[in-house]
């Protein structure tokens, strides 16, 4: 509701009482104040008739902004997600080059398994950037942060920071 | 996801082959809801594309993905029965409308016989899909899928990090040399087994270049086009060869039978005479030059 209201209050003609009103009416977004229409706005009390044209062309170019803005970070994102899974297909390879005698047992597999989750948690991630666009900006930047650096580790190391890294992005797909 | 031509083979073959798994699943639950001819044709295409991708990428997995192999192939063979009498009833209801009396009495019955068959099957089939399970075959496969070997093991054929496009390179290569290989045997008209292998090449070929044509730098719609004409071309031959077997099994009179066998030997005639064009028109040499041009 506060962040409804404040951003209806970025319309002018709008302060802190008619945004209530308008959020009270179920117009608590521009786009649904740039549908709305002006015979549906004029039954807000208060509102001047006037101001009505003037609010739904603001509430529509702010709609429309919001769209623009929000289709870029999901492609930022979707970069992202591919830079990081680069950047995993980097640490298998170091991991492969560096620490040969390692991978023949257990542990070999287990960092296996580890890379294999990381892959397949960024790929569900990319697939619900569009819907969970904060999310998963949260979750790539921490996965992001925990991945750094594990190129350089040992074995034990890679599997546990490949663990935390995937855990990070469990809030994007829960 | 996106893949490129040096995604490395273990990052790529698990999403490629779980496109071909979701392919096969949604054929899957619309032919548990319509049992339709067309739907049934739908998901035994579907199930031959996931072998074949299966066959492609088994260097990668330790146990070389056989027992999805089998599940799948269950499901393959489970359907051929019902496909085929679908065909033969098509073909035969179409030359019973076209030849004289009292040929289309003959064929009437033999097309009764078939719809009756045709019952059975689908009780069958209804079983054999139920038997299988949906559900648990969908997680077998999936598991199965996402699981490549990463690190170098004994026994592995492959290296993980091998880069997907010099792997398609080899991959291809090999199905196009066997297909080569075959055309000198399918060349003549009556060398039937060896037109029947060349159909089933055509069809592993043509399945992994559709699989692997996202490396293709300028698409593989022309090639792809080529390779679905051979298979329809050398498909109708062999349904064709399946149909006169039908009819000298099913003790018309000689008259009728000699009437049809030459009707259905006809366009035998005609399929194999495009076929000979089909060889001139796209050598398979030629095609397998413009593969690695692309790759």
């Amino acid at each position: 509701m506060k962040v409804a209201l404040q951003e209806l209050r970025k319309i002018k003609g709008i302060g802190e009482v008619l945004a209530r009103r308008f959020v009270e009416a179920g117009y608590d977004t521009h786009g649904k104040i740039a549908a709305a229409g002006e015979e549906a706005l004029k039954a807000i009390r208060g509102l001047n008739p006037r101001a009505i044209p003037s609010i739904i062309s603001q509430a529509a170019d702010l709609a429309d902004e919001a769209g623009k803005a929000r289709a870029r970070r999901v492609e930022e994102l979707k970069a992202a997600a591919a830079t990081l899974k680069g950047q995993v297909e980097e640490i298998a390879r170091g991991v492969r080059d560096r620490l040969a005698d390692e991978l023949q047992g257990k542990r070999g597999r287990k960092i296996e398994r580890e890379l294999l989750k990381m892959v397949s948690a960024l790929e569900r991630v990319e697939g619900k950037i569009g819907k969970r666009v904060k999310r998963a900006g949260k979750g790539l930047a921490k996965a992001e942060a925990r991945l750094a650096g594990l190129a350089e580790q040992g074995a034990k190391g890679v599997g546990k920071g490949l663990k935390k890294a995937r855990k990070s992005l469990k809030r994007v797909l829960s | 996801m996106t893949i490129t031509a040096r995604t490395p083979l273990w990052g790529a073959a698990p999403v490629l082959l779980a496109v071909r798994t979701d392919d096969f699943f949604r054929c899957w639950r619309k032919v548990l809801k319509t049992f339709d001819p067309e739907d049934i044709h739908d998901l035994r295409v579907s199930s031959r594309r996931l072998r074949e991708g299966c066959a492609l990428f088994a260097p990668l997995y330790s146990d070389g993905l056989s027992r999805v192999i089998r599940r799948v192939r269950k499901v393959t063979r489970l359907l051929g029965a019902l496909r085929n009498i679908d065909e033969a009833l098509l073909f035969f209801r179409e030359l019973g409308a076209e030849l004289p009396e009292p040929c289309g009495e003959g064929l009437n019955a033999l097309t009764g016989r078939l719809e009756a068959l045709r019952q059975g099957e689908l009780r069958r089939l209804a079983e054999g899909l139920e038997k299988l399970d949906v559900g648990e075959s969908r997680a077998v496969i999936a598991r199965a899928g996402a699981k490549p070997v990463l690190f170098p093991r004994p026994g592995l054929a492959v290296d993980p990090f091998t880069p997907i496009g010099s792997f398609a390179v080899t991959a291809l290569h090999g199905r196009l040399a066997d297909l080569a290989a075959l055309v000198p045997a399918a060349r003549h008209e009556g060398a039937v087994a060896a037109q029947h292998a060349l159909r089933i090449a055509v069809k592993h070929c043509r399945y992994r270049i559709e699989m692997l044509s996202f490396l293709m730098a300028d698409g593989a719609g022309e090639i792809l086009a080529a390779m679905k004409s051979y298979q329809e071309c050398l498909g109708t031959m062999h349904d064709l060869d399946v149909f006169a077997d039908m009819v000298r099994r099913e003790g018309l009179s000689p008259d009728v039978e000699c009437v049809i066998l030459n009707a259905i030997a006809e366009r035998r005639g005609e399929r194999f005479a495009r076929f000979t064009a089909l060889l001139g028109e796209h050598p398979f040499e030629l095609i397998g030059e413009q593969v690695r041009r692309m790759l």
